[in-house]
């Protein structure tokens, strides 16, 4: 029958799209031995760094910053903060957001290079596809300073790394102390992720590393669809219909479990153990008032962007930096908060 | 389609493929249903539907203007943004301006009507087509969201938090403690477009203008104005949306509307509605717009990890669309 | 002796029953022209014949042995050749490729052999009497006669034994007509078989050996061309007799009904002027180019005027569509299927668009039920053959189409019609409907502006008559004591003279 091929059609496409889905999902990259990693003090900027760095970038030279995106309060902080830091310094600098798109970063690079950037702050949110526009910008004599994942350092640019394993074992970390502590070692937790980004499922699996390691007796249910608020809840609601019994939940990032809070608040749950990563201020204040939400990771976004500019400016000033430098990563919940004060 | 007589070859399989494409994705729908019905112990229960109709009430409300908007023979692509922007404007007005909530509500679907206005304007003054100007605006409004919030999340104090005043738009049950208030409200809106389609004259006007707009013109009907008038109709619904999106988050942030535009648009051609305009029938928009929520929720009761949820809900729609592509096949 | 039998054939499309139980012979070598109105059946019988259709019922023998094409190709191998009135040529090719589609000549290598493809093609078009083509050509560049040849010599060279010519000459001019018919009579004589569709009567009686007649899918006749004539053709085609072709003309009374004064449009009309009185066919001539369309579209409002004033029954009137309305002048575009009628909606609703105003209630709500009387009255006046008001209008035949385009003129209420080119790409038999319609129209008082290119209609119809020329009415005629040639000689621009008869 003529509707045979239609038929096939379909099966078709469904197989392609498998196949991509699959091939999207490999492991890229092999686990490589952790480099030296440098400090903040080594990145601490001198006054003749700082002339020599304004000279080589004269009037038309600048700083490109680019952002992953400005749409959570996480990157948009690192990306303002490295902005009003240069600024401050009296540094040419420019900003750009990639709105987690391959293309639009690529491009973003692309146009800062030909426009007479020396530096490039950049976020990687996928290391290998933004490959090549970096090799080019090296070749055009364009000093790299990246600030997401590890991935690039061949690429002789400087890494300040906020890494992902890092922050996910942490929160990972301190939700199972709280299972063993609070819990008796046993609970049904929920993992909040966010596939779309290959960084962050290094984080999802740090997580899962953690608590399997830590507390080894608490049964996880699954991972869920987070990253916005929209989904965390969304992801939230559904998951309580099939286990209804879920009193962990630790997140990527904050903004999904801030939406995962507001489905368990609907249902009437206030037993649960939250924790998430990137320390938005409204996470805090929910830290610190006591409530489900018990802990974040701060990747010091603030710090980080400053970070970047004196790392550029010692690039400009031909200074010797380490190739690889880890922002501090710290813990946050309601005992570390009160000890500040 | 009866009357057909005596035809040469297998007219059983000709009368099967006569249903499928009668009823289309609702097939697929039915089949998804009937299948999570047996595989979950917990699809089948009304405290699930219920969920699934909470979380299909903001794409199935703003879906109702994206269908009238493409029942004239145009699109807006602009609908997200004026979630994300009428939910900004709710959440600042009410957290950071002080605003009690129903003139913060008024400003919100006041921001929506005044973006459909000038989508409107621009697509019947200016004369650029309607996807180029949506997606203009679009951006636009995305800059307007995110200066206004500045990358960060509009929340309120806990414990005094103005926000929560509206939160019985997304918590609250009515009619004995039992429907969930987003559902009333979106089964009420479509009710509504329902009836506005097919018993105002507006209605007829819409259906006319993007039936054949040259024929309308020199029918006496105002094509501009009733232009005009769809695109704010889609971008005040759109405000509403923004508005409950903020009872339901409880925060409001200017990216909040961006994951919505997909699974509005492809509510509106999934429930047949002909993309040349002209033809589309508004409950089948919402009964996609079911649909493709409850693909989501049941992928995640069925527990397919979430690597694999892109592929399953990918084969799902293009089987949806297929069995919708029969229906246009000559038979 | 029959080359082609067909009986009983049938076949039906939902709600409608195209063909119903034909039976008739084609003779072999002749010319076996096939007539009919718009859905008389003549379409899905070519169909059927091409193999792009399947039949429902009935058989048919092609030489003796039966023939049932499932598909375009297995009547191309067959033998039987359809030329449509579009064509299926590719004009970024030459003739020669397009002649020899799927029949290229090859080398023994294999490749193709542009040299032999070449000679084959100019046998064939000096068979065709246009050997002043070169093969070489490209078909984008032909004359539509010339491609016309072309889709004949596909046809040659498929060894078509039966050639059937859907409307071949309405894309055509006098002198490619003459030559087409040659070839058909030159072809003819060598042994090949046309069955000739074409709405043209005249033509039918220049070329054709045998004439069938179809109506609403059934046969009615088929005759040799010495026992019919052109009016017993039409009689069977419409079936009914024909009495006068012109209804008699009433007076027209003396008041004005609508005043125009020094009307123009940008680069189109210039100082128009005339008054138009109740009861009166006004008629308006000229060349293609000499605005009067655009005269029509700007007293309705589709063109905007720039100058002068309009009154109707002495009141103010600016056009634009809406205010026509309001003010009770109708139009009928010239266009009547792309501009007349919307498709898919259904007959009630087309008829009410126009005139919504009138079923709207203060609220915004549509009072169907006086939709539906509305509809109901307009069904019933204009004899729109419809099963139900509910049915799609794209369901219907091109002349109920047509029906209820004019409904949504006349439910209105209109004072004053506004027809552009109404009888153009209408039936014989419906021609003469329109022609009764207008005629009542005047009859109640109403007034029609009557916008043609057929000279003959005009002077039979109207009273009076405007010539217009380069955007200006150069002449008002009485068309009791003008003639065509005067009416030309004004459209065309040759100095007249005087005009006292």
């Amino acid at each position: 029958m003529k509707h045979l091929k239609l038929l096939v059609s379909i099966l078709l496409i469904a197989l392609l799209s498998m196949a991509s889905m699959v091939a999207m999902a490999q492991d890229d990259g092999d686990e490589e031995e952790p480099p030296e990693l440098g400090t903040a003090e080594d990145l601490e900027v001198t006054e003749e760094e700082l002339e020599a760095a304004l000279e080589a970038l004269g009037e038309d030279g600048f700083i490109g910053v680019v952002a992953c995106t400005y749409s959570t309060e996480y990157h948009s902080t690192v990306a303002e903060s490295a902005e009003a830091y240069a600024t401050e310094k009296g540094l040419n600098v420019r900003t750009f957001d990639s709105e987690i798109n391959v293309e639009t970063q690529i491009s973003g690079i692309e146009n800062f290079v030909s426009d007479g950037a020396q530096v490039i702050v950049v976020c990687l949110f996928d290391p290998p596809s933004v490959q090549s526009a970096l090799e080019e910008a090296a070749e055009a004599g364009v000093m790299i300073v990246q600030y997401a994942g590890r991935d690039m350092a061949d690429l002789g640019g400087v890494t300040i790394s906020v890494e992902d394993a890092d922050m996910g074992y942490a929160a990972g970390q301190y939700a199972a102390e709280l299972i063993n502590e609070e819990l008796e070692g046993e609970a049904q937790v929920a993992i909040l992720d966010y596939p779309d980004i290959a960084n962050v499922v290094i984080r999802a699996d740090a997580i899962r590393a953690a608590i399997e390691e830590i507390a080894p007796d608490a049964e996880i249910v699954g991972n869920y669809l987070g990253g916005t608020a929209d989904n965390g809840l969304t992801s939230m609601e559904t998951a309580l219909i099939e286990h209804p019994d879920i009193n962990v939940v630790v997140s990527i990032n904050d903004a999904g479990a801030l939406g995962a809070l507001q489905a368990l608040e609907n249902a009437g749950r206030d037993d649960v153990i939250i924790v998430g990563i990137d320390a938005e201020q409204q996470a805090i204040d929910l830290i610190a008032e006591d409530t489900m939400y018990k802990g974040t990771v701060d990747t010091a976004p603030a710090r980080t962007g400053e970070m970047t500019i004196d790392a550029a400016v010692k690039l400009l000033a031909q200074a010797e930096i380490p190739q690889n430098i880890a922002v501090p990563v710290n813990l946050i919940t309601a005992e570390t908060l009160a000890a500040e004060e | 389609m009866t009357g057909l007589s005596t035809t040469m070859s297998g007219s059983g399989q000709r009368r099967i493929m006569h249903s499928l494409a009668e009823y289309g994705f609702v097939v697929m729908f039915f089949l998804w249903a009937v299948y999570l019905t047996l595989a979950t112990d917990n699809f089948a229960t009304t405290d699930n539907i219920f969920t699934i109709l909470r979380q299909a009430a903001i794409i199935g409300i703003t879906a109702i203007g994206a269908h009238f908007v493409i029942l004239m023979g145009d699109m807006d692509l602009s609908a997200a943004a004026v979630i994300s922007l009428s939910g900004v404007v709710m959440g600042e007005a009410m957290v950071n301006q002080g605003f009690a909530p129903i003139p913060a509500a008024l400003a919100a679907l006041v921001v929506g009507a005044l973006v459909g206005l000038a989508n409107g304007l621009i697509v019947t003054q200016l004369r650029i087509n309607a996807i180029i100007t949506t997606l203009g605006t679009s951006s636009i409004l995305s800059g307007i969201a995110f200066t206004i919030t500045q990358g960060k999340t509009i929340y309120g104090e806990r414990g005094n938090d103005p926000i929560d005043k509206i939160e019985f738009l997304s918590r609250n049950r009515v009619l004995g403690d039992w429907v969930p208030v987003p559902v009333i409200i979106l089964f009420a809106c479509y009710i509504i477009a329902f009836i506005v389609l097919r018993y105002t004259a507006y209605g007829a006007r819409v259906y006319a203008v993007g039936n054949n707009e040259r024929a309308a013109w020199l029918s006496g009907i105002k094509v501009d104005r009733i232009r005009i008038a769809t695109f704010v109709v889609a971008g005040a619904l759109a405000g509403f949306a923004g508005i409950m999106q903020v009872a339901r988050q409880g925060t409001a942030t200017a990216g909040m509307g961006a994951d919505f535009l997909f699974p509005i648009l492809t509510a509106v051609v999934l429930g047949g509605a002909s993309l040349r305009g002209g033809r589309g029938k508004v409950f089948s928009t919402l009964v996609a717009a079911i649909f493709l929520t409850s693909i989501n929720n049941g992928m995640v009761l069925l527990g397919i990890d979430i690597y694999t949820q892109n592929i399953v809900s990918g084969v799902i729609l293009v089987v949806a669309l297929s069995m919708d592509r029969l229906r246009t096949l000559r038979l | 002796m029959s080359f082609v039998t067909i009986e009983h054939l049938s076949k039906a499309y939902p709600g409608v029953q195209a063909l119903a139980g034909v039976s008739f012979e084609i003779q072999r070598g002749q010319v076996h022209a096939l007539v009919g109105e718009n859905g008389a059946g003549k379409s899905t019988l070519i169909n059927i014949l091409a193999g792009a259709v399947r039949r429902d019922a009935g058989n048919i023998t092609l030489d003796g042995q039966p023939y049932n094409p499932q598909t375009p190709r297995d009547a191309l191998q067959s033998g039987v050749t359809t030329i449509y009135q579009l064509f299926n040529l590719l004009p970024d090719r030459s003739i020669a490729h397009n002649m020899l589609l799927g029949r290229e000549i090859r080398s023994s290598l294999g490749l193709l052999d542009l040299g032999a493809m070449e000679a084959e093609t100019a046998r064939i078009l000096q068979r065709l009497q246009a050997g002043h083509l070169s093969p070489r050509q490209p078909v984008g560049s032909l004359k539509v006669g010339e491609k016309q040849i072309v889709e004949i010599g596909k046809a040659l060279v498929n060894d078509s034994r039966l050639l059937i010519l859907d409307e071949p000459t309405s894309a055509l001019n006098r002198v490619e007509t003459e030559a087409l018919f040659d070839i058909i009579l030159s072809l003819k004589a060598q042994g090949v078989t046309f069955l000739y569709v074409s709405h043209r009567l005249n033509e039918i009686f220049q070329l054709a050996d045998t004439v069938t007649v179809l109506r609403d899918g059934a046969h009615i006749s088929t005759n040799p061309l010495a026992s019919v004539t052109y009016d017993s053709l039409v009689e069977d085609m419409i079936g009914r007799k024909l009495s006068s072709v012109y209804p008699q003309r009433g007076t027209p009374a003396q008041d004005v009904v609508m005043d125009v004064k020094g009307i123009a449009v940008k680069g189109l009309l210039h100082d128009i002027s005339f008054t138009l009185h109740r009861g009166e066919v006004l008629a308006v001539a000229g060349l293609s180019g000499s605005g009067k369309t655009e005269l029509g579209k700007a007293l309705f409002g589709d063109l905007r005027t720039s100058q002068g004033t309009i009154t109707v029954d002495g009141r103010p009137y600016r056009p634009a569509p809406w205010k026509a309305i309001a003010n009770r002048v109708g139009y009928l575009p010239e266009d009547r299927k792309a501009e007349g009628i919307f498709q898919e909606l259904s007959v009630r609703r087309n008829i009410s668009l126009a005139v919504l105003p009138a079923i709207t209630n203060r609220l915004g709500f549509l009072n169907l039920k006086r939709e539906r009387e509305l509809a109901t009255q307009q069904i019933d006046s204009l004899a729109i053959k419809t099963p139900t008001m509910e049915q799609q209008v794209l369901n219907l035949s091109g002349g109920n189409q047509q029906k209820v385009a004019l409904a949504r003129c006349l439910v209105i209420d209109p004072e004053i019609l506004v027809f552009v080119e109404p009888t153009q790409g209408i039936d014989v038999g419906v021609k003469f409907e329109v022609y009764q319609f207008i005629a009542d129209q005047v009859a109640r008082g109403r007034a029609v502006l009557l916008i043609s290119s057929e000279i003959p209609e005009l002077l039979g119809l109207s009273h009076r008559v405007l010539v217009m020329r380069d955007g200006r009415i150069v002449a008002t005629l009485e068309t009791a004591t003008t003639s065509q040639e005067e009416i030309l000689r004004h459209a065309v621009g040759v100095a007249t003279q005087s005009q006292t008869s």
